[in-house]
């Protein structure tokens, strides 16, 4: 029997203290696991996704609101520029690829992006069964999409997988599904940027008729959001061009808000323009000064806007950082809780079992010996605690990912659920917590006075 | 000669100090330490086996100076070789009595002979107990747990505190009749403290202690 068993033995006798106790550390741990692996793999899902795409070029608005909709897919699109503003970008010098992006349509509340063959280098996509595409309207499938090659689809305006607003001019065919590659691009369908224009530009003659005013993809988004900007940018280079706009309000004289008022002028004005649209373009530049100039270049001289993905997502997640740092104090909070309650249970553990570790001191065992023991027993607690905390701080992770819609595909959950190599440092933490608490209690122990103990006998 | 102590004195802080004849005890021999309460029996007892050292005087164990050893050492010799029975039994109630008596192996880092501990227990009838916790055993059989523990490593001594006092006359005669035969069955010498005048006949040997708080007084 050692100081382990002489532990083992006293925690069992004392269950509720040491259930308790380990539950203390137990949550304290668990906070802070979860905190840690949440925040990482989602820096680690922003930064995945954001490989090879050093600036994001697009409509004038919010730079976070372009590189959450082109980069992450996880946010509508403000508008659209022009191809000429693309074929700009792409000749020149400071770019090494410009990759055009064409937003809008949906599968089943799988986004469809009309964007190059690069696009899916990008990734480092590969197939698992097909090829790419090389016509118009065929198309690519994320592995996430539950299509197969040689699938034929019909996509719907907007990103809402209820959308009714069926694009049924043109289907799309499947001519291959991609491996698994842990970014958003699992759950996209890819196809030519030619396939977009095409589809939008024949679908606004078709449509005009019909007096529908929502079926411009872009200008659909401004319905389901609130943007301002983007509606500034379509007044300050669309208006001054079409002086029948005022017009055109008056003639449908529609109840509607000037947003939709503006789609009327888009729509006239886009049976060219929109075959000659993209709304976004993903840039990768030759070199890091680059990256440092062209943003600024772009922004100053052009009716485009240039966002870099990283510093957007740094300004995002800092933001969020008030939230992090809450849980993170109550974790802290929570191990401390832990040490207290620990103190307490082994400080009133050891006034009962004074005459116990007298009764040691006098069978031979060195005061060292009754310092371990009681040292020991806090080892156990928190360590129990500490490694059910890292469990469960997995499992808190992992069912806050999965929960959370718009980190699919972003954030692999898998990932939060293998064992991290932190959790030995939570570990650590926990049972060093417990020693902490125990070193007054444990000492004392060590300095039990024995003969005064026996002189006194037990009461 | 096994334990030897010559001039002890111990000054306490929250009492009188206490001086105490010389004692000297060889294996085999049977010493009681007579004494009412307040005369320093325990106090005695723990310079004795090295727990307290003395204010002044020294204590000899085999003609070596037991407190020129370091207190680590102090514990080695003393949990190989002296055997403790309380007043009040201290059995661990975290630990069955198998656990509580082989605990005299294991906190003096040594271990018994082969089966001594099983042998010990049956012949001291608590084998069915074995298993049990001390809150599942009545008093004699507590009372006998704690001899066999205090006789498991074959000491050279057997303290008692106070074996009998809260006893019946029954009882007492017993737990001293059982000390006495383990004490002879291992070769110990036995040094009883009391104040206990039932068994003062069993004993030739016997040193009083007289209650030095209210002489200080």
């Amino acid at each position: 029997m050692n100081a382990l068993t002489l532990a083992v033995a006293s925690i069992k006798s004392r269950p509720l203290h040491s259930s308790l106790c380990t539950t203390a550390v137990a949550a304290g741990i668990a906070l802070l696991c979860a905190v840690f692996l949440f925040s990482q793999s989602v820096a680690a899902g922003f930064a995945r996704n954001a490989q090879g795409i050093d600036i994001v070029v697009g409509t004038k608005g919010s730079p976070l609101q372009m590189v959450l909709s082109s980069v992450y897919h996880a946010d509508i699109p403000a508008g659209n520029i022009t191809m000429a503003d693309y074929e700009e970008l792409k000749r020149s010098r400071q770019v090494r690829q410009a990759i055009p992006l064409a937003l809008g349509d949906s599968y089943k509340g799988f986004r469809m992006v009309g964007a190059t063959p690069a696009y899916l280098g990008l990734y480092k996509a590969e197939f698992k069964n097909g090829d790419v595409f090389s016509k118009p309207f065929e198309t690519v499938a994320g592995t996430h999409t539950g299509l197969a090659v040689g699938d034929e689809i019909a996509v719907t305006h907007g990103f809402a997988a209820t959308s009714d607003d069926v694009h049924d001019a043109h289907l799309y065919k499947i001519t291959g599904v991609l491996k698994p590659t842990g970014t958003v691009l699992d759950k996209l369908l890819v196809t030519q940027v030619e396939s977009v224009q095409q589809l939008h530009a024949g679908h606004s003659h078709y449509d005009h008729t019909e007096e529908d005013e929502e079926k411009e993809p872009e200008e659909h988004n401004h319905h389901s959001h609130d943007d301002e900007h983007s509606h500034d940018h379509h007044e300050d280079h669309q208006h001054d061009k079409h002086d029948h706009d005022a017009h055109e309000h008056d003639e449908h004289a529609h109840d509607e808000s000037e947003h939709e008022g503006h789609d009327h002028e888009d729509r006239h004005e886009s049976d060219d323009d929109l075959a000659r649209q993209v709304t976004a373009v993903l840039i990768k530049v030759r070199s890091p000064v680059d990256l440092m100039n062209l943003p600024r270049k772009i922004n100053e001289s052009s009716n485009v806007m240039a966002a870099v993905p990283s510093y957007e997502m740094a300004r995002f997640t800092k933001s969020l950082g008030i939230g992090k740092q809450l849980v993170i104090v109550l974790g802290i909070g929570f191990v401390i809780l832990a040490a207290l309650m620990l103190l307490a249970s082994l400080a009133s553990g050891l006034s009962l079992r004074r005459y116990d570790l007298a009764v040691l001191r006098v069978l031979g065992a060195a005061p060292a010996r009754l310092f371990a023991t009681v040292m020991a027993e806090a080892a156990m607690i928190s360590g129990a605690g500490a490694i059910i905390g890292v469990i469960a701080g997995h499992l808190i992770a992992y069912s806050a990912v999965i929960s959370i819609e718009s980190l699919r595909g972003l954030v692999l959950p898998g990932t939060l659920l293998a064992p991290n190599v932190t959790d030995i440092w939570f570990i650590l933490l926990g049972v060093g917590t417990g020693l902490f608490a125990a070193f007054v209690p444990s000492l004392a122990a060590a300095r039990t006075d024995i003969a005064g103990l026996l002189a006194k006998g037990r009461s | 000669m096994f334990l030897k102590s010559t001039n002890i004195s111990v000054h306490r802080t929250d009492s009188a100090s206490l001086s105490f004849p010389d004692l000297s005890v060889d294996t085999g021999d049977s010493v009681l330490l007579l004494g009412p309460s307040g005369s320093g029996k325990t106090t005695l007892l723990s310079v004795l086996a090295g727990l307290l050292k003395p204010s002044e005087g020294s204590v000899q164990i085999e003609g070596n100076d037991f407190y020129a050893l370091s207190s680590a050492k102090r514990d080695q010799v003393r949990g190989q070789n002296f055997g403790f029975v309380f007043q009040t039994l201290h059995l661990l109630p975290s630990l069955t009595l198998r656990q509580n008596i082989a605990l005299a192996a294991d906190m003096a880092k040594t271990s018994p002979e082969d089966r001594r501990l099983d042998t010990l227990i049956q012949s001291l009838g608590l084998t069915d107990k074995a298993h049990r916790k001390p809150d599942a055993l009545s008093q004699g059989e507590q009372q006998r747990a704690a001899i066999a523990r205090a006789a498991l490593l074959r000491p050279k001594i057997i303290m008692a505190d106070e074996p009998t006092s809260a006893l019946d006359d029954e009882n007492a005669q017993k737990v001293m009749d059982l000390l006495e035969a383990q004490a002879k069955d291992t070769g110990a010498a036995l040094l009883i403290a009391t104040h206990d005048n039932r068994i003062t006949n069993r004993f030739k040997n016997i040193i009083t202690l007289t209650d030095q708080t209210k002489e200080a007084a």
